[in-house]
């Protein structure tokens, strides 16, 4: 009796084993996300090639870069659209990085409802193979939000649906969700839920390291005044940062040029090279 | 040579569209009834009559006076129509169409087939027609008159029965010859009443004493002499109305007739080979107004169904000020249709693919503005914010070659370069404090300076780029302007 309801539930489809749907998802061609570490910790081995993904977090921690080599495999496919991002895509870029100019499309509709329309009719046109969309407001209801993942499954288009990452409690019905946050020169990644098994996996994805590294000799560095020099001795940690302050000029290229400026460092005034 | 003749003897009613009407209606010109329907015709009302006595016969009587334009439209329709059988079309006024068909025979492979496909058509819009069919233009403009089937003169393969088709040209009355009224009159006279009695006579002494004219139409009859007439050429815009009589209400009405004069515009454009790049709608409302709203286009290929719902989706935002009373397209851009030869991998997806991005495009510009759809394109400059621009989407191909070469030409100089992938454009002030920077949080410079040093020829811009970490862990681009020493965030390493 207990194994009729169960397989009732199984045939009714309001449970499923998760092993089943690794095997199904990782039979079917999946995307490499670029990052060994990361897909390992997907259940799938890669991104979906449809529906939702969720992305939640901060901007400018690297949540384009990430997912840069899969885009560009996208972009060989069919054209991709950016709907209402918060700041404008940098072409030049992106352009550098392999994501071609003339493949992307800019849309940003002003109000929330137009913004819905828009992004379920990019979705399920079928001829863009990736969206990455914002929305107004983040705090989309559950209808709404299985609307866009269905539309995406229609259209056999990745929709990479950026969130707050205050939402990361929230249920949402997108198949995948990671929460990304800044670590040390790394992105922090955090799969909230995932197909196919268990989520939870915790990775760091270290960036590119020239983002951090320093471009010339602290010798050559701008000004800063004895003040802000001691307040660095004392914190050896922050050999890297440098407070810059209003009255005092900057680098130096121009020191070598204009000898008004005067170069201090650590208490000491320092002849311009 | 083979010409099929279309002869519409009730074109004055048709034109006016009053042939459903049940209602005794006659059409009047000059005080002379012109032409009458069916239940006139049973009251006794004749085309002839003067208008006093037709309404002596039926007082119930409604007169129209005879639209000389309007059945000069609607030839020039029936011969667009027709237009899509034969190449070689001439219009005949006042209400016949000539048709060349031995070049479209191997086209519709069998005569009967089309000559069904005519009289179906024709049928369907309930319109009578008489057929004539003959060698020469002249013949079966005659022999139309006498509606003889087809069938008779010409078998499936587009071979005249020369026997009968001269048995039945014998027998032609001489009033449709294209002759003087006088002419008529002398022959009549003579007592020849049929073709055969003039054609036995011998032509120079018909020539000495009636005129060049009949030994002409008669040569012409024969194929002769050469019978050139001048050909129809579908109009160079397209250009449809509807009319509603009573006028509509509501936009879910006006689905239909939009979805008709579409059609009837596919027609027009498989006809021409091109593609229209406007649709220019004009409502005229019942109190006389008009209200013009147009729509762009960017596709590929025409599809009405989808072309329908981009048209109600133009509709929505527009208010109807009345009662529409005539629903009128116009089109006058026009591109060739691309001649695309279908490849057997790839390409053949891809012209898909961009056809259905070119019809998304169209439904969200036509939402949302064409100012709020954009593409990238890079420029030469030297600040960030001018080296690319975003311009007006649309959906041009650009030749592949030509994409490589800017991809190779950005490459090189982009990739010892860090650029932010976001950009904040205008730039976003940082407040500057004595503690450092602050923009919604401490930023702490990690790399620095690249100068950006132009545009002096402008307004000069000093730049010195720093990267900076955002207290939340965001690497920041960050500016100092060093003409006006302020701060400014000018992007994010996303």
């Amino acid at each position: 009796m207990k194994n009729h309801s169960l397989n009732q539930l199984l045939d009714e489809r309001k449970l499923w084993r998760g092993q089943q749907l690794r095997r199904s998802a990782a039979a079917s061609d999946r995307l490499s996300t670029g990052f060994s570490a990361l897909d390992n910790a997907l259940h799938t081995g890669g991104w979906p090639r449809s529906g939702s993904t969720e992305l939640l977090g901060e901007y400018g921690i690297g949540e384009l870069w990430f997912l840069l080599p899969a885009l560009r495999e996208h972009l060989a496919d069919r054209p991709m659209a950016w709907l209402n991002p918060p700041y404008l895509p940098h072409a030049p870029a992106l352009a550098a990085q392999g994501l071609a100019v003339d493949k992307q499309l800019l849309v940003r509709p002003k109000t929330l409802a137009d913004q819905l329309w828009a992004a379920e009719e990019l979705l399920r046109s079928g001829a863009y193979s990736a969206v990455l969309s914002w929305f107004n407001e983040p705090n989309l209801n559950d209808r709404q939000l299985r609307r866009l993942h269905i539309a995406a499954l229609e259209g056999l288009c990745w929709h990479l649906h950026f969130r707050p990452a205050s939402l990361a409690q929230q249920i949402s019905p997108a198949p995948l969700r990671l929460n990304l946050c800044a670590a040390q020169q790394a992105l922090q990644i955090n799969i909230i839920k995932q197909q196919g098994g268990h989520a939870g996996q915790q990775l760091q994805l270290a960036r590119p390291a020239a983002l951090y590294l320093q471009q010339s000799a602290a010798v050559t560095w701008p000004v800063y005044n004895s003040v802000s020099a001691a307040k660095a001795q004392t914190q050896p940690q922050a050999l890297r940062k440098i407070n810059l302050l209003a009255n005092t000029a900057i680098f130096a290229k121009a020191t070598q040029q204009d000898s008004t400026v005067r170069v201090s460092k650590t208490g000491s005034n320092k002849p311009p090279h | 040579m083979l010409w099929l003749c279309l002869r519409l003897p009730a074109l004055p009613l048709d034109a006016l569209g009053a042939k459903s009407s049940a209602g005794i209606l006659a059409l009047r010109h000059n005080n002379i009834i012109v032409m009458a329907n069916d239940a006139a015709q049973q009251t006794g009302i004749a085309a002839g009559m003067s208008v006093s006595s037709a309404m002596s016969l039926c007082s119930t009587l409604e007169l129209r006076p005879r639209d000389l334009q309007a059945e000069q439209q609607y030839l020039e329709n029936i011969a667009l129509w027709a237009y899509r059988f034969s190449g070689d079309i001439c219009l005949c006024p006042p209400n016949a169409v000539l048709l060349e068909l031995s070049a479209s025979l191997r086209l519709f492979k069998n005569l009967a087939r089309l000559y069904r496909k005519f009289i179906s058509a024709f049928r369907r819009r309930g319109l009578s027609v008489q057929l004539g069919i003959a060698h020469t233009p002249l013949a079966a403009e005659l022999l139309s008159h006498q509606n003889i089937s087809p069938a008779k003169l010409v078998n499936a393969a587009g071979q005249l029965h020369h026997d009968e088709l001269h048995n039945a040209l014998q027998a032609l009355p001489i009033d449709l010859l294209p002759l003087a009224l006088k002419t008529l009159n002398t022959l009549r006279e003579m007592g020849m009443h049929t073709l055969g009695n003039i054609q036995d006579l011998p032509r120079a002494e018909l020539e000495r004493r009636f005129g060049k004219d009949i030994t002409t139409a008669l040569a012409k009859l024969q194929g002769e002499q050469a019978d050139i007439r001048p050909k129809f050429a579908p109009p160079d815009t397209f250009n449809s109305q509807r009319h509603f009589d009573g006028g509509l209400h509501s936009k879910q009405q006006l689905r239909f007739p939009i979805s008709a004069l579409l059609s009837e515009l596919e027609h027009y454009l498989r006809l021409r080979q091109c593609l229209n790049r406007d649709l220019q709608w004009e409502f005229h409302y019942l109190d006389g107004s008009k209200e013009a709203w147009s729509l762009d286009l960017s596709q590929r290929h025409f599809d009405r169904r989808s072309l329908i719902e981009l048209v109600m989706l133009r509709l929505e935002p527009l208010s109807l000020q009345g009662a529409v009373e005539t629903l009128s397209l116009r089109c006058e851009q026009f591109i060739g249709n691309e001649q695309h030869c279908e490849q057997l991998f790839d390409a053949a997806n891809s012209n898909k693919q961009q056809e259905k991005a070119a019809q998304v495009l169209d439904k969200l510009k036509l939402r949302l503005g064409s100012q709020r759809c954009h593409q990238f394109t890079l420029q030469d400059a030297h600040l960030p914010e001018l080296n690319w621009v975003l311009r007006d989407a649309h959906t041009a191909t650009q030749t592949p070659s030509h994409n490589k070469l800017q991809a190779q030409a950005t490459a090189p100089n982009a990739t010892n370069l860090l650029r932010p992938n976001w950009l904040c454009h205008p730039p976003e002030a940082i407040r500057e404090t004595a503690e450092g920077l602050f923009w919604q949080g401490e930023l702490h410079l990690l790399q620095g300076p690249e100068r950006f040093d132009g545009q002096w020829w402008l307004q000069r811009q000093t730049r010195d780029y720093y990267i900076a970490r955002h207290q939340h862990g965001a690497l920041c681009w960050v500016f100092k302007d060093c003409l006006n020493r302020r701060w400014y965030l000018h992007g994010f390493f996303g």
